[in-house]
């Protein structure tokens, strides 16, 4: 069977198995999906909807988080990850105050979604050597021209490739979502440590270091501690 | 009759049991299950003593008088309280008689005896009535007790029931004569329609506790939709209750439960369950195995009646059942989500009925309807089914949605009935006056416009607890973009194309630098040549064509001066030759040597009868002398009379 039939294979019996209530099993598929790096919002947008209905309202937060980063314009993810953060704040609200807005870099390289810059920066990129290639076999009368033309693209695919580059780097700072209802943020990397302060399912935090099963991150508001790298979901 | 005395057992137990202390009152009951009983049934009859110490013997059991024992059980427990200023013990007695009434009449159990610390008690009589069967009393379920409510303290073995067994409705199993370990498949009915539930259990029966208990093969239910309805069993292992089948008495334990619903009509059979039971020794080690099986059961399904049945009925509709459709609000703005609920309540296949579809309503958009099944625990498939569809208007007006209709047969008469919910109306309003609570939709795109959050609006809409469904595309859409981003062909993309520039480029300098001549190259080509010429005139030679290999030698002789100048000599007098080989710097004995050659060779062309072949090895091996020579030679670049360098 093909790769794509096994993929589709597991996001129908993925389905099947939420509408016939088991979402324990529908997870179970779509995580199966997830495991195997297939970046699909519907994907993403599906496993939330079971999460939620499963009442793990951090992980659905997580899923929405992650269908959005793919297609920010998917209209129900949205929809769904208000509702889910609504539904997480009404159980307990983290109060995150003097948050401050993310680095300017970070907000021009997420101006486009990676899919997006990914394309614009091959299409400039392949057509500057297209142009390359061509002017070498040219006539001398038109290489003006086509050097001309190589470098306003190269131009955009050097933008292009910083925007993508910005991306990459941010990727490599990531982000993630507290899962459970309620976690103990500790100061140092063991559950002996004094607690610093407790989040609470669905909030979005950045991951600074790591050391063994321990994550340490930082609030909007830059409040930092330890977690467990399992209480939280890598965007 | 009379029972036979337990000699054994009872003359045990009542010899241990003794005491000094004064014995306080003592108890001794009889007590029956019923009084009534229908011909060749069996009931319970209990004689209990129950005594603070003292001295028990001579038990003599009750006078059955007409009827007949079927089994007898002593048994012995001892009870402790505690308070009022002490403990006090008390023994209990029992004997538990299954007895069988084989006669119409009434009948009187006479009292049974017994003597404390040497004082007779005994028990009051008992009027049983025996009558045909059919007029009895309907027996007790299991658990229920005794029907008077009396404790039972000398209960052979606490938190058993004692339990008589009606006769099944449909009982496949035939145990046969004596008393052995058999598996039995009861079934309410054996001939029900297409659709209609039929409950099956299936018992384990036992003569004695076994160690160990397996399904060896599981009843195949073929032909039908099955509805799994065994209880849920908090500890492990069988749960086993005593009760009495076909006169004698036997542990059972319930093994399943299921609801089947026939799908085709036909004789449909549940194949037998298999069973091991096990006795083990006290290492775990298998005494005895015994393999149990039930009698296959057969099914008649009969098909639904054509009289009557609604076009495209749905066989799953078989029960009984009711229908109610309602809205969460009836006026909304554009944009605003309305939630309407259909739920079907009753008693049949809720899980594969069909329910009421909604029709496509003109303004307004449906999504994905929410089902959801709730089953109730109990002995008849009946629970609800909820379909929920969320619907948002996207245009003014007043909508009426139409009352939906549920057909279904009624296996209990045999005939079809329907059920019929209340058309629903709804005033759609065009936006800008919201409703308090209400969440503002957008009608284009069907989202949240605002930050209505909950924490803040004025009231509480469920709605906003809710999310969007799923989305149930056939096939799952992939983003190759992001999947492109984050695998490595992305960097393949980025090297590849200057890559193979660079080696495009690198190709055409080497084709350059190969194709470009220099001092080297031209003369490896001269010496390739002169070579070349030479042999040539070789093979003139031998082969006797003097003249070409004069001409041969030569064509090598211009050929490689012409090389070696740099300058064409062809035209030529030999006084232009000689004086261009001089200011080329030539010496002028080679100078003199080559023009001798060339004249000599000259001559040989024109008059081919006037050389031998000697001459021509000769000239050719002065030639050759010659190149190597002029090769040796440092030359300057010169121009020949004539030609402009």
């Amino acid at each position: 069977m093909a790769h794509a039939d096994l993929l589709d294979e597991a996001w129908k019996r993925g389905n099947d198995a939420y509408f016939r209530g088991d979402l324990v099993g529908a997870i179970a598929a779509y995580e199966q999906l997830d495991r195997q790096n297939v970046a699909s919002r519907d994907l993403y947008y599906n496993l939330g909807v079971a999460h939620f209905r499963q009442g793990s309202l951090g992980r659905a937060v997580w899923s929405f988080e992650r269908a959005l980063e793919v297609d920010p314009d998917d209209e129900d993810a949205r929809f769904n990850l208000a509702q889910a953060r609504k539904l997480a704040e009404r159980r307990v609200l983290d109060k995150i105050e003097s948050a401050e807005r993310e680095a300017l870099w970070i907000r021009v390289v997420t101006v486009f979604t990676a899919s997006t810059e990914t394309w614009i920066f091959v299409g400039l990129y392949l057509g500057c050597f297209s142009l390359l290639f061509l002017r070498r076999r040219a006539a001398d009368d038109s290489r003006a021209a086509l050097t001309a033309g190589a470098a306003i693209l190269g131009t955009g695919a050097l933008l292009a490739g910083i925007l993508l580059l910005g991306r990459m780097n941010l990727d490599r700072i990531p982000f993630a979502v507290v899962l459970p209802d309620v976690v103990a943020v500790k100061e140092g990397a063991d559950t002996t440590y004094r607690t610093s302060f407790e989040v609470h399912a669905g909030l979005r935090v950045r991951l600074l270091d790591r050391d063994q099963d321990w994550v340490r991150v930082r609030l909007a508001n830059g409040l930092e501690g330890w977690l467990r790298a399992e209480d939280v979901g890598r965007l | 009759m009379r029972i036979r005395p337990i000699a054994t057992i009872g003359g045990l137990m009542l010899a241990v049991a003794s005491g000094t202390a004064a014995a306080a009152v003592p108890s001794f009951i009889a007590r029956v299950d019923r009084t009534q009983v229908g011909v060749g049934e069996s009931f319970t009859l209990e004689v209990t003593l129950s005594v603070e110490g003292g001295r028990v013997d001579g038990y003599r059991p009750p006078d059955l008088r007409g009827m007949r024992a079927l089994s007898e059980r002593p048994s012995q427990s001892t009870q402790m309280q505690m308070g009022g200023g002490g403990t006090f013990v008390r023994q209990v007695y029992g004997w538990h008689y299954e007895v069988l009434a084989p006669d119409r009449g009434t009948f009187n159990i006479g009292p049974a005896r017994v003597r404390v610390d040497g004082q007779e008690v005994r028990t009051e009589k008992i009027a049983i009535s025996v009558v045909d069967t059919g007029q009895s009393p309907p027996s007790r379920r299991p658990g229920r007790g005794f029907p008077q409510g009396i404790p039972n303290p000398g209960l052979p073995f606490p938190g058993f029931g004692v339990q008589d067994d009606a006769p099944p409705t449909a009982d496949t199993q035939q145990p046969g004569r004596g008393r052995r370990n058999f598996l039995r498949v009861q079934s309410n009915k054996l001939k029900a329609y297409v659709g209609d539930e039929i409950a099956v259990d299936w018992f384990l029966y036992l003569t004695e506790r076994q160690d160990k208990y397996g399904t060896t093969a599981e009843p195949r239910t073929d032909g039908f939709w099955v509805e799994d309805r065994t209880p849920a069993n908090p500890h492990a292992g069988l749960s086993l209750t005593e009760q009495a089948y076909e006169g004698r008495n036997y542990l059972v334990a319930p093994l399943m439960k299921k609801a089947l619903f026939p799908l085709h009509p036909g004789r449909l059979t549940v194949s037998p369950l298999e069973s091991e039971i096990s006795r083990v020794d006290f290492f775990g080690a298998t005494l005895r195995t015994e393999r149990l099986k039930t009698e296959p059961l057969t099914i008649e399904v009969l098909p639904l009646p054509t009289a009557g049945q609604p076009p495209k009925f749905d066989t799953s509709a078989v029960g009984h059942f009711t229908l109610r459709a309602e809205v969460d609000r009836d006026r909304v703005n554009v944009g605003e989500a309305v939630t309407l609920k259909l739920t079907v309540s009753g008693q049949g296949n809720l899980r594969k009925l069909a329910t009421p579809v909604l029709p496509r309503l003109d303004g307004w958009k449906a999504y994905e309807p929410k089902v959801s099944v709730t089953l109730d625990p109990g002995e008849r498939v009946t629970g609800t089914k909820v379909v929920e569809y969320l619907l948002l208007p996207e245009r003014a007006g007043v909508t009426t949605i139409p009352p939906f209709t549920l057909a279904f047969f009624d296996p209990d008469r045999g005939t079809y009935g329907s059920e019929k919910s209340n058309p629903l109306r709804i005033e759609v309003s065009a936006e800008g006056a919201q409703p308090t609570g209400a969440h503002p939709i957008s009608a284009t795109t069907g989202t949240i416009t605002s930050a209505s959050s909950p924490a803040t609006a004025g009231g509480e809409n469920v709605l906003a607890l809710d999310i969007r469904p799923l989305h149930n595309r056939p096939t799952l859409r992939r983003d190759l973009g992001t999947s492109f981003y984050r695998s490595r062909s992305l960097l393949g993309v980025v090297v590849f194309p200057p890559l193979v520039l660079a080696l495009t480029a690198f190709v055409g300098f080497v084709r350059q630098r190969l194709s470009k001549e220099t001092e080297g190259t031209r003369w490896r080509k001269l010496r390739r040549l002169a070579r070349r010429r030479l042999r040539t005139a070789d093979v003139c030679l031998r082969e006797g064509r003097l003249a070409q290999a004069f001409g041969e030698i030569e064509r090598v002789l211009r050929e490689f001066l012409t090389g070696k100048l740099g300058t064409q000599i062809a035209g030529l007098s030999w006084d232009e030759l000689g004086s261009t080989l001089a200011r080329a710097g030539l010496a002028p004995a080679l100078v003199a040597a080559t023009l001798a050659s060339l004249e000599d060779c000259d001559r040989a062309r024109f008059a081919p009868g006037s050389v031998s072949v000697e001459e021509v090895r000769a000239a050719r091996d002065r030639a050759s002398e010659i190149i190597l020579q002029i090769e040796k030679a440092p030359l300057r670049p010169v121009s020949a009379p004539g030609v402009r360098s």
